[in-house]
């Protein structure tokens, strides 16, 4: 289906508070009738100008900037900006930390793949499993808040290993297991519950189709990009990630459902990866004091955020100063498809197929 | 006619999000909402209204971009109203305004909070636990009641 | 006599319902909250104690061309619905009016419809085209000739939600009538018997397919979820009343809960054949009274569990759901024929 760029006669802008959006952004929306006809999404309102900030800064509190960049994936963002480093001097860290710092990130994804089901269900107006999602999710939460002493910046990975607040004894990791199995259990009667409710997938199947041209055309990434057909997930190129087994999950069809669905999955394969981090995570230390911060050339990482593809790249002086600083999020291309995405829908679908790529504006906008 | 006790069995919040990161602004809508700590057996309920709102929650640094329509929202709250600082960033900036390298700390904002509005309420914590901001309500509705107009 | 009679049981009725109709926003609330596994507020803090609150706020001019009309619009709407539960009142029924029809009834419904049009063409919020937000720039799309405020969208939905959602309650008023032969309010209750020997509509095939589809059209009339498109928090917030604060806001909320008690109690009038008589003088008068109004909880009670579960209707699914229903109501009709 080739989607234009059409006339419109109306145009509602919605934003900056608005309960679908939740964060300050302002998309604007076209209208023939009812009908989307154009869409244009206005970013800039959360621009703290981290990057800018970081010129010249030692990188140990670099790093506590960065885990302030976002409130929901904190830790994807420490980790990646600590990985720069450990990657431009060449530090290899000990195993538990690499099984912790999955162990939290993973945690992480759930609790944000939680909200999502909550906020889109919110969006079609299904308060009462929105909130289940809410009920489902803070078990998590609360197992976060034991495990590294912080609800939402848990401040785990530090150059050279984890924070030694973070390491968890092996009675929290017995207790940890035991209580991730009821809470994965009501994680999916309640998936199954969404997926067969009738009504709701009457709302979701078939609106704001991503086709995989365009996923590839827009540079789509993340669960997104992996509900329209295309497979990258980049924690299959990072080595912590290599003690655990786990899948990649793609689908084909790029309907908001699509993308609730391969969530859903998504989130059985995160249960799958922390079953096994807590159970194997091998004792010993978990940071190590042998490297020392000096000149680095500019180094770039990738990683995989909830929403897709995390971009972080700096060098660093004789000082061990950071310099040129450069960070990118996934949702800034994610919300450029979208406004494609959404053309042709009817304007409650539209912000629903906005919604549906999960948009994180604090870490676009910095 | 009934003031002080409809105020007390009855309140409104709204939240804007000011530009921090997502972490407060979650807590309270996902968390201190949510059947788990459920703030409206306190009978506090949320609104996106500001017509319909009594106490205005803000997170995040006030960034220049959002104070205009901050302000706004804050005008077109009926009387007596109140404003509530919702973690670090609300209070004094954070990281944000307190940590800079070669180039100083970010430039882009207008807060803290104190700076734009009247502030009523603060309640620190980068997030604060959701039972403080529970807390925080719950010590709120009396000074609303006992409000002039 | 005659005169004051029917002055007294308006005015009874009108305390009943302005009482009874917020307590049932409350209860409404309630049990959405018991459904989603937490407490909720208490009964009556979303209805009775926030109206109150909202009358002692300071009052302010809304952003509207029109305020006066705007703010008015609440108190007209609840005067002119209370007048659908007078003509229910056998004191009423003698009033050389001849109001007291269904056809009469239905056309002041449909002013309380068309109010929400008017309300949402007169409301401007800062919450979409005034927020102070420079988007409209150099180098941005600008297509459009209009920039439509949110509650304007919610006026062109109520439009279209009006000439489709409410065909279900429309037919489900008219079932009673053909099984009763008459128009009047006065012949249909009289056809389901005296109080002592009830033979209720409801309790007849007809009657039973007409009051799933008057439930349906309750919902409609509601704008509650599923049916509430016309102010899909998703994307409108609130539409029509956004700009209502204070007093206006008390009056807004008041308007709704009265309309929630008439619509329920029209239901208790036809389809159980109880009238809201207003007779003290007799312990028969009186226990029909508390009857009646006992009987108007279960619309709400329904409503409540069905709105916990039910997402928003998009127009793609609205008009099936609405046909749907309105071609089971005209089934009901040919059955009571
Ligand atoms: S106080 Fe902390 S959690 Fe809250 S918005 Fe600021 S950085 Fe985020």
């Amino acid at each position: 289906m080739e989607k234009d760029r059409g006339e419109a006669d109306v145009e509602i802008p919605v934003g900056l508070v608005h309960p679908a959006l939740l964060e300050p952004y302002r998309p604007r929306f076209f209208l023939q009738d009812e009908v989307v006809t154009d869409c244009e999404i206005t970013l800039d309102a959360q621009h703290r100008g981290i990057e800018r900030m970081m010129e010249g800064i030692p990188v140990d509190k670099c790093n506590i900037i960065t885990e302030r960049i976002c409130g929901i994936c904190s830790c994807v963002h420490l980790w990646n900006s600590v990985r720069v480093v450990e990657k431009g001097l060449n530090i290899t860290i000990p195993e538990r930390a690499q099984y912790m710092r999955v162990i939290i990130n993973e945690l992480e994804r759930l609790t944000s793949h939680l909200i999502f089901f909550g906020h889109a269900l919110e969006i079609i107006g299904h308060e009462t499993l929105a909130m289940r999602a809410f009920i489902a999710r803070e078990p998590f939460m609360i197992l976060l808040g034991e495990l590294s002493g912080n609800r939402v910046h848990y401040a785990c990975p530090v150059i050279g290993g984890i924070r030694p607040r973070c390491n968890p004894t092996d009675d929290m990791c017995k207790k940890a297991l035991a209580q991730l199995g009821p809470a994965a259990d009501y994680v999916k009667d309640y998936a199954d519950r969404i997926l067969q409710d009738a009504m709701i997938m009457s709302r979701i199947e078939g609106v704001g189709v991503l086709t995989k041209e365009e996923a590839i055309k827009y540079h789509v990434v993340g669960p997104t990009a992996r509900s329209s057909g295309v497979a990258k997930d980049w924690r299959t190129d990072i080595p912590d990630y290599k003690h655990f087994d786990w899948d990649v999950i793609v689908l084909d069809d790029g309907d908001v459902k699509t993308r609730v669905v391969q969530r859903v999955l998504e989130t059985f394969e995160i249960i799958k990866i922390l079953k096994q981090g807590f159970e194997n995570i091998p004792a010993g230390e978990v940071r190590t004091k042998d490297w020392k911060l000096g000149t680095m050339p500019i180094t770039t990482c990738y990683h995989e955020a909830p929403r897709g593809e995390l971009y972080d790249s700096y060098g660093l002086d004789e000082k061990g100063n950071v310099r040129h600083y450069k960070n990118r999020t996934p949702t800034l291309t994610n919300l450029g498809a979208m406004e494609v995405a959404c053309l042709g829908e009817h304007l409650t679908d539209a912000v629903l197929t906005v919604a549906s790529c999960d948009p994180c504006l604090c870490c676009t906008n910095r | 006619m009934f003031k002080a006790i409809s105020r007390r069995n009855a309140v409104h919040v709204m939240l804007v999000y000011a530009g921090g990161c997502n972490g407060c602004d979650i807590e309270v809508v996902n968390c201190v909402l949510s059947p788990y700590y459920d703030i409206e057996q306190y009978k506090v309920m949320l609104t996106w209204n500001p017509r319909e709102a009594d106490i205005l929650l803000v997170t995040g640094p006030v960034l220049k971009r959002i104070e205009p329509a901050l302000k706004k929202i804050y005008d077109a709250i009926p009387d007596p109203k109140l404003v509530a600082a919702v973690g670090s960033c609300a209070i004094n900036g954070n990281v944000f305004s307190n940590l800079g390298g070669d180039l100083g700390p970010s430039e882009e904002i207008a807060g803290p909070l104190d700076k734009v509005l009247p502030v009523a309420a603060k309640i620190p914590g980068c997030p604060p636990r959701p039972e403080d901001i529970i807390s925080a309500a719950a010590s709120a509705i009396p000074i609303l009641a006992e409000m002039e107009v | 006599m005659e005169n004051v009679n029917f002055i007294i049981s308006a005015v009874v009725l009108t305390v009943i319902a302005l009482f009874f109709g917020p307590v049932f926003l409350g209860i409404e609330r309630k049990i959405q909250a018991r459904i989603q596994q937490r407490i909720g507020p208490p009964i009556l803090t979303p209805g009775t104690w926030s109206i109150l609150k909202f009358w002692n706020k300071k009052p302010f001019t809304p952003n509207s061309p029109l305020p006066w009309l705007y703010h008015a619009l609440p108190p007209a709407t609840i005067i002119i619905i209370l007048v659908i539960l007078w003509l229910t009142n056998p004191d009423w029924w003698g009033l050389p009016l001849s109001l007291s029809t269904l056809v009469a009834i239905v056309g002041i419904m449909k002013f309380e419809e068309v109010m929400y049009v008017i309300m949402g063409s007169l409301s401007r919020s800062i919450l979409s085209v005034t927020m102070p937000y420079g988007d409209v720039v150099k180098g941005a799309v600008t297509k459009a000739r209009i920039r439509r405020f949110l509650e304007g969208q919610s006026a062109v939905r109520f439009i279209k939600h009006i000439t489709i959602a409410s065909f279900p309650i429309y037919i489900a008023i008219f079932i009673p009538v053909v099984m009763a032969r008459s128009i009047f309010v006065q012949d249909v209750v009289l056809y389901q018997g005296s109080f002592l020997d009830l033979s209720p509509i409801l309790f007849t095939v007809p009657g039973f397919v007409g009051a799933i589809v008057y439930f349906v059209g309750y919902v409609a009339q509601l704008n509650d979820y599923p049916f509430t498109i016309a102010k899909a928090k998703g994307d409108l917030i609130e539409g029509a009343p956004l700009e209502y604060g204070a007093h206006a806001r008390g009056n807004y909320y008041i308007m709704r809960g009265v309309w929630m008690f008439v619509l329920s109690s029209l239901f208790v009038t036809l389809f159980f054949g109880i009238p809201p008589v207003v007779d003290f003088s007799s312990m028969l008068g009186v226990s029909q009274l508390v009857m009646h109004v006992l009987l108007t909880f279960a619309l709400p009670v329904l409503v409540s569990v069905l709105s916990a579960f039910g997402p928003i209707l998009t127009f793609k699914q609205l008009y099936p759901v609405s046909f749907g229903f309105t071609a089971i109501g005209v089934f009901g009709l040919l059955l009571a024929l």
